[in-house]
């Protein structure tokens, strides 16, 4: 881990840009969130709970810039002669980049939480710091189904949903590694990622379509976004639902590790003469 | 003492043979040089016996666990980072050596490990010292280098000999392949000739 920590703290600039975005994001998203909530007062709760039910947000905004961030570390070019050969065989070089896009994808996500915690705390706690802020209102509740009673299913929610977004990034930072192993370039591997980001979020606006698909439970959308977990009455905040989804997430992830293990076992890391980018071969 | 035996390896990159039945043992010690011109196969045995390429016929059988310290043609970097932070990066991955080892192997290749250019700003030459340095950087007990003296001016070249030779006397085993027919009279043991994809002497 301090391996991985210190790759990324040599790399400074890497991370700023979308830290600047990240801050903007937020802005616009915490906006959006204190306009819906208009009578009640926003918690911190609703805040860190909602924040990946705003598709429009994640899909369009959240999203790419974590993509674009993934690739710029992830992808090394003909620079991955040096990193490769470090490694004594395939198998452990598959470890050191499953590795370093695990704690990348966390600390990514912790940053985005406390980006998010501090955002709101400078601009809304001073008007109103009580306990509540640790609970959801009223009106988040109504809108992802879910009605905490005490602060431990408060903080299993909160968990949960967390672990939930950060699976999710995980996967789209599969992608990116899963597209530079087959197709070797940096600029398709992103732009595969980006469209598969946008062909969710196009799921997610054509929900009706599948509406009556028995295949509806398998969809991405219905296992990421709370307000979709919870859809139907009978999985009114159900343990077990939320359970299934996170398990869903784990599946999905065992089953690009094993995509990216196999293009990482029978590639050729051959890079072309004077450019960058790799050679196809 | 054998250290790598490489066994009946073929290799075909898009429909073309690049490698062809190659059969070598190599032993811990060796300096063995690669000549050949362009397109006969030298830098790919380079990389086959790196791991950069994938090999579904034939095999290279390393006698133990070996580290390698790698240069193929062209070096690449993180071009943002100065050298001496493209070099704490690479030494991240394995977290065995100091920063003082690392600035000593940028001192040795003839560069200034406090020099706050980033590589994007550096010479072809002192990219490749800079690669030099990687690779000799965490005491490997196999370098490979593809034109290792390639960009170099006279007084580098030396400077490099030397330093191989140095290494080598320490224990280390190196494949170098060159055009520079004084850089593999002068550093190795044993040569060999490439010619199509095939060793032929």
């Amino acid at each position: 881990m301090r391996g991985v920590i210190k790759r990324i703290w040599l790399r400074p600039k890497v991370f700023l840009i979308p830290l600047f975005l990240i801050c903007i994001f937020n802005l616009l998203f915490q906006k959006q969130i204190f306009e819906r909530n208009m009578t009640e007062s926003t918690s911190l709760a609703d805040i860190l709970t909602y924040q990946f039910n705003t598709y429009f947000y994640i899909h369009l905004f959240f999203l790419p810039a974590f993509i674009i961030e993934s690739v710029s570390f992830f992808c090394e070019s003909k620079f991955t002669e040096f990193t490769m050969t470090r490694s004594t065989d395939r198998k452990s070089y598959f470890i050191y980049k499953e590795k370093e896009l695990f704690i990348f994808t966390f600390l990514y996500r912790l940053v985005e939480i406390i980006v998010s915690s501090i955002i709101f705390i400078l601009s809304y706690l001073p008007h109103s710091l009580n306990l509540n802020t640790f609970s959801l209102t009223s009106i988040i509740q109504r809108l992802l189904f879910v009605s905490p009673k005490t602060m431990l299913e408060m903080a299993s929610i909160l968990v949960c949903v967390q672990l939930l977004i950060f699976l999710y990034y995980l996967f789209f930072a599969h992608i990116i590694l899963y597209a530079d192993c087959h197709i070797g370039n940096i600029t398709v591997a992103a732009g595969i990622a980006i469209a598969m980001d946008f062909v969710l979020l196009v799921m997610i606006k054509a929900n009706y379509w599948f509406e009556d698909s028995f295949l509806l439970q398998l969809l991405p959308h219905h296992n990421t976004f709370l307000e979709y977990v919870f859809a139907k009455p009978e999985t009114y905040y159900n343990f077990e639902r939320i359970l299934i989804a996170i398990v869903y997430w784990i599946v999905i992830g065992i089953a690009m590790n094993i995509a990216v293990y196999k293009g990482i076992k029978s590639k050729d890391f051959v890079y072309s003469f004077d450019s960058s980018e790799r050679e196809i071969v | 003492m054998k250290l790598i035996e490489i066994n009946q390896l073929t290799k075909t990159i898009k429909n073309k043979t690049v490698l062809s039945n190659i059969n070598l043992t190599i032993k811990k010690g060796d300096v063995c040089g690669f000549l050949g011109p362009n397109g006969s196969g030298k830098t790919m045995l380079l990389r086959a016996i790196s791991g950069l390429l994938y090999l579904p016929s034939g095999s290279i059988t390393y006698s133990s666990p070996t580290t390698k310290g790698v240069v193929i043609e062209n070096p690449a970097f993180l071009n943002d980072l100065t050298g001496l932070d493209n070099l704490r990066y690479l030494a991240s991955i394995r977290n065995k050596i100091t920063d003082q080892d690392i600035r000593e192997a940028i001192n040795s290749v003839l560069l200034d490990p406090d020099d706050q250019r980033k590589v994007k700003a550096y010479s072809l030459g002192m990219k490749q010292k800079l690669a030099i340095a990687q690779a000799i950087m965490e005491s490997p007990e196999l370098l490979v280098l593809d034109e290792p003296t390639r960009g170099l001016d006279a007084e580098s070249v030396e400077s490099i000999r030397t330093l191989l030779h140095s290494l080598n006397q320490r224990g280390t085993t190196i494949l170098l392949a060159s055009h520079n027919l004084e850089d593999i009279s002068t550093l190795c043991t044993r040569t060999f000739q490439m010619e199509n994809g095939k060793l032929v002497s």
